[in-house]
């Protein structure tokens, strides 16, 4: 593939951008020509090309000249950066203009400057010769049932709703079952029985329809703003955080432990503890344990006769519990979930985070417990006596819970592997701060 | 006898479309350095507007040294409004601008100096070098002001977003990643063969505190010739640089009162740095080609010094804040750029918008200079005999030896 | 196992596996929304869609057979899979600025993928509630910015100046107007300042969302 590069009336920082290691290598390891980029000094000039990524605004006659002149003879125009994309900030005075306004342009890649990694993209698939084809939006809005239903911690906005159905089948695992599908075609909502608030449906708070929602129609409660404002207020000064929540964290960033451990350091709090509720439970026969308040409820739903008990975190005033359920929000806990944490820490510039260490770890990594996964599998498991079992309802377990940070990745099973190398790694990291 | 020589070449590796044309005739020499870019005039395109959105635009004038606007036009306009930038706010922009002109160098000589030198296969080799090095230098620009082309993350006297510890640590880290390859680069510049070329107007203008100092917190600023010290502020700096008619072309030319100057790296090596070798120090003197020499010398020393003033800044509690001061209704901003000097003035109306702007760039302040030495060189090789193609080459390598950057050179005639 | 060929490469597969599942095993993306591994395949969105069969198949939910010749990519399916999105993204209420899923957005990264623009900045920027930038009173475009930058800008406090253009969408920018910035900003003057810096040269029916001259 033979490209071109070139500039109009611009500033020439989207090329000049382009100068780097990962750019250069990647046009090495495709085997695309830079017929002419004279920026750097390759200077065929009248050749015919590829493609044709073209950064500036038309402002002169000699602009449009040498726009028609490369249109004319390259298969593919990119649009590089605002200037040829919008005008540029020079569009101000008037006499700027876009490619599109007077050539036909075949991808806009936007920015001021762009961003290397679409550049990448892009050259990527035409590359390979796949139709990366740019086109424009066709339909702007639909009408559609827009109910809201919400009871201050959990909520399911309509409007924002495209029917997929994750939350249902999820909520039908789980044994809560308290959301469906309602009417059809294009009314088709996704509902609680009558409408009714989650609270009064039957929910366990568990969360798993907020996690797994893709369009952020069905949310809780996010209090992380609360909690960043008692650290600046110094209210606030530790972080009892679930070990599975600080690997899902780690995963879900592409963070080690101890990076998140400085990330929350860099948030304002003073101290870090790795803190298991589970570790300080011993074996208990004649009990089944409930990992949280979800499963504390489907339990009293579902087995009433069983005997419950739940390990309630005991943190000092001036600690916030981090965890991956939901549920410990409506038990008077001050609690936030992984995901909370997760959209704060995003405000951190990752590369500068440093290494630190929990201050503690209140965890004992594979406790004298048996995890079983579901109602079913519980009452299978019960005939044996139910002493030493903990029940974990989220499917594959608290590292896939309700309140852990949302992936982008759809296979979990990859996630899960990865997570769990994440707490091995954590769980290390927790006996060398118990040995110092 | 002597044959006419008419070289017009489009100049390749710089930032931005340039030509440059060259008559020797009758034993004498006229050159013509013009911008083939459209005027973007963006003096106009700050009238009207408030001083908090001016340097979003000033940073776009150049891609490429686009962090020298955006300091620049702040220091200008904080000035205006009559904010006084604290000391330690002052230091990182410092920092910031410093480490621009470390990547900018080091891209220049490494990737579009040296194939006018070496062989392809040692191009290949440093070319390696420059791409590691400034993979690193985009690290640690990353991590203070978050991308290399149009700084964020700071606005008129002050930071919108922390910058502490954790960054200055990791911006120092990361240049210590590049030294090596920094230094390797810059033996490999230092041990090139530059062309011999006599400078015909041996005149440079730096900062006087360059060496120090490239954003200075506020004017009057002073500045280093040779002929000793020259005080700039907003109302002299017309009549210090000013822009005469030369007699052979349409352009306008820049002088220090008077007369052709050089700015950048060679500039502000011979205006601070007297502790250099005596051999570093002739040639630099005398050559106009040693800018490249001078560009190796300050970038490895920049990262040196960049990695002192890092690891202090990062070892105490920073106060990071300004304070306010008496409006004084415009004000000039100078720093120094990867080329050389960069002026911006700017004028605040009452109603606090912005009346008037001039912004005079290192790259329309060498253009004279680099008409003459263009000139020079052209007829000094004709003498030698030189054919026409062999001529163009050295005139273009010794235009690459300013590292022009025509985005900058607003006020450039334009070419149609 | 089964044999099935994937754009060609073949690949041997449990019984009972998907078309999706194959294709992964080939080492083929097949870009998906509503899939989610071990918990839902139920093909309600219709983008992971494929050829297989001689017939169009969502992937995530049609069965593997032996000899089942697949093709994930090509011009037909890159148009397919652009409508469902663009329909999906029809009946979703933009609404970015106040989403749960703020700076992870499943739609934002498969509209990404597969190239339809209208889902704005504030989409992949983590400021959340009095933390955004608008909450704060500053003239952020991020609500009306086509996104892809990260948020850079805003997430480094700087409001966004909308380099990337605006979004198209008419109904994104009544929801913007009237749901963000008119309750947080005292008056838009400040934001048709910061849309005079990339869009000058803004439809004019578009320009009644942000009132004022040019």
């Amino acid at each position: 593939m033979r490209i071109a590069i070139l500039g109009l009336s611009g500033c020439d920082g989207c090329q000049y951008n382009l100068v780097r290691e990962d750019f250069l290598n990647f046009l090495r390891s495709r085997g695309i020509e830079v017929a002419y980029w004279p920026l750097v000094g390759a200077e065929e000039g009248s050749g015919e090309y590829d493609v044709a990524l073209v950064e500036g605004s038309v402002i002169s006659g000699r602009d449009l000249e040498v726009l028609k002149s490369v249109r004319s003879r390259s298969r593919v125009l990119v649009a590089l950066g605002a200037c040829a994309t919008l005008g540029g900030v020079q569009a101000g005075l008037g006499f700027s203009r876009s490619l599109a306004s007077y050539v036909r342009v075949d991808y806009y890649l936007r920015g001021c400057p762009v961003e290397v990694g679409e550049v990448l993209d892009l050259l990527d698939k035409l590359s390979r010769g796949l139709p990366a084809k740019f086109g424009e939006r066709r339909f702007d809005h639909v009408e559609r049932p827009t109910r809201v239903i919400a009871d201050g911690l959990i909520e399911l906005d309509g409007s924002k709703c495209i029917t997929c159905g994750r939350c249902i089948e999820v909520c039908r695992r789980v044994g809560a079952h308290v959301l469906n599908y309602f009417r059809r075609g294009i009314e088709t909502e996704v509902v609680t029985p009558y409408g009714e608030p989650f609270s009064k449906a039957g929910c366990v708070l568990c969360g798993l329809c907020a996690a797994y929602c893709p369009a952020g129609a069905v949310s809780y409660r996010l209090d992380i703003e609360e909690v960043l404002q008692g650290l600046r207020e110094g209210s606030l000064v530790s972080a009892y955080v679930e070990p599975e929540a600080l690997a899902s964290l780690a995963e879900s960033e592409g963070l080690t432990p101890q990076q998140v451990v400085a990330a929350l350091k860099a948030l304002g709090f003073r101290y870090v503890v790795v803190y298991d509720p589970l570790s300080e439970l011993g074996r208990v026969d004649g009990v089944v344990v409930a990992r949280s308040p979800a499963e504390e409820r489907l339990l009293r739903r579902y087995l009433p006769e069983v005997r419950v008990e739940l390990p309630r975190p005991a943190i000092p005033p001036g600690a916030v519990y981090v965890t991956q359920c939901l549920s410990w929000k409506a038990v008077g806990l001050r609690a936030i979930t992984a995901r909370e944490l997760q959209l704060a820490i995003r405000r951190l510039n990752y590369p500068t985070l440093g290494e630190e260490r929990p201050d503690s770890v209140l965890w004992v990594p594979g406790a004298a417990m048996r995890r079983v996964g579901s109602l079913d599998e519980l009452r299978r498991s019960l005939g044996g006596g139910c002493g030493g079992l903990v029940l974990e309802v989220c499917p594959g377990g608290c590292l896939l819970g309700g309140g852990q940070p949302l992936t982008p990745c759809t296979d979990l099973g990859e996630v899960l592997a990865r997570r769990r190398a994440r707490l091995e790694e954590l769980a290390k990291l927790g006996s060398e701060v118990a040995r110092s | 006898m002597s044959s006419a020589l008419r070289i017009s070449r489009e100049v390749s590796r710089v930032a931005g479309e340039s030509t440059l044309e060259v008559v020797v005739e009758g034993g004498r020499a006229r050159a013509s350095y013009s911008s083939v870019l459209s005027l973007r005039n963006f003096e106009a395109l700050t009238k009207g507007r408030r001083p908090s959105e001016v340097p979003y635009i000033a940073s776009r004038i150049c891609g490429v040294c686009s962090h020298a606007h955006f300091w620049a036009s702040s220091l200008a306009l904080e000035q205006a409004l009559g904010i006084e930038v604290g000391e330690d706010l002052a230091a990182i922009r410092d920092v910031c601008n410093r480490l621009q002109l470390v990547q900018n160098h080091v891209v220049h000589l490494g990737l579009l100096v040296l194939p006018d030198y070496v062989s392809r296969e040692r191009f290949e080799e440093h070319a390696r070098l420059t791409l590691a090095a400034n993979s690193y230098l985009l690290k640690a620009l990353n991590a203070l002001c978050g991308r290399l082309t149009n700084p964020v993350g700071y606005s008129l006297g002050r930071l919108l977003t922390p910058v502490g510890p954790r960054h200055l640590k990791a911006a120092a880290d990361y240049l210590r990643e590049a030294r090596t390859y920094v230094a390797k680069l810059s033996e490999a510049i230092l041990g090139l063969e530059l062309p011999e070329l006599e400078d015909p107007a041996p005149s440079y203008v730096a900062l006087s505190q360059a060496a120090a100092v490239t954003v200075p917190t506020g004017g009057p600023y002073s500045l280093t010739t040779p002929r000793g010290t020259v005080e700039l502020s907003e109302d002299n700096y017309r009549s210090v640089l000013h822009e005469v008619h030369a007699e052979y072309s349409n352009s306008r030319k820049c002088v220090l009162m008077g007369e052709p100057f050089f700015v950048g790296a060679r500039a502000r090596l011979l205006a601070t740095r007297r502790d250099l070798p005596a051999g570093i120090l002739r040639t630099l003197a005398t050559n106009p080609f040693s800018n490249n020499y001078a560009q190796a010398v300050e970038a490895l020393a920049a990262v040196d010094l960049l990695v002192e003033v890092l690891g202090e800044l990062s070892s105490r509690a920073l106060r990071l804040g300004s304070s306010s001061g008496t409006p004084r209704g415009s004000g000039l901003g100078v720093v120094e750029a990867p080329r050389g000097l960069l002026v911006h003035y700017y004028r605040v109306s009452r109603d606090g918008r912005v009346e008037e702007a001039d912004i005079v760039t290192p790259t329309v302040m060498n253009t004279y200079h680099l008409e003459l030495s263009a000139a020079t060189l052209a007829r000094d090789l004709a003498r030698r005999g030189l054919g026409e193609g062999e001529v163009a080459r050295y005139v273009e390598a010794l235009v690459r030896a300013y590292d022009p950057c025509i985005p900058c050179a607003v006020h450039v005639v334009i070419r149609r | 196992m089964v044999r099935v060929y994937v754009d060609g490469v073949e690949v041997d597969v449990p019984e009972g596996s998907t078309v999706l599942e194959a294709a992964s095993r080939a080492g083929r993306r097949v870009p998906t929304l509503c899939y989610l591994g071990g918990v839902f395949g139920e093909a309600t969105c219709r983008v992971c869609v494929v050829k297989a069969g001689g017939r169009v198949v969502p992937a995530c939910a049609y069965p593997v057979s032996e000899g089942l010749k697949v093709v994930t990519e090509d011009e037909e399916l890159a148009r397919l899979r652009r409508v469902s999105l663009e329909l999906v993204l029809a009946s979703h209420r933009v609404s970015c600025w106040s989403c749960f899923s703020k700076s992870s957005c499943r739609l934002l990264n498969v509209a990404r993928e597969l190239g339809v623009e209208g889902i704005p900045v504030c989409a992949e920027c983590p400021l959340y509630g009095p933390s955004c930038l608008v909450a704060r009173g500053e003239p952020c475009l991020g609500a009306l910015t086509v996104a892809g930058c990260g948020a850079l800008c805003p997430r480094s406090g700087t409001p966004c100046i909308g380099c990337r253009g605006y979004v198209s969408s008419e109904r994104v920018w009544r929801e913007a107007v009237d749901g963000l910035y008119r309750r947080y900003l005292k008056s838009l003057e400040d934001l048709r300042a910061a849309a005079g810096f990339f869009w000058t040269h803004l439809q004019p029916n578009l320009r009644r969302y942000l009132g004022g001259g040019p």
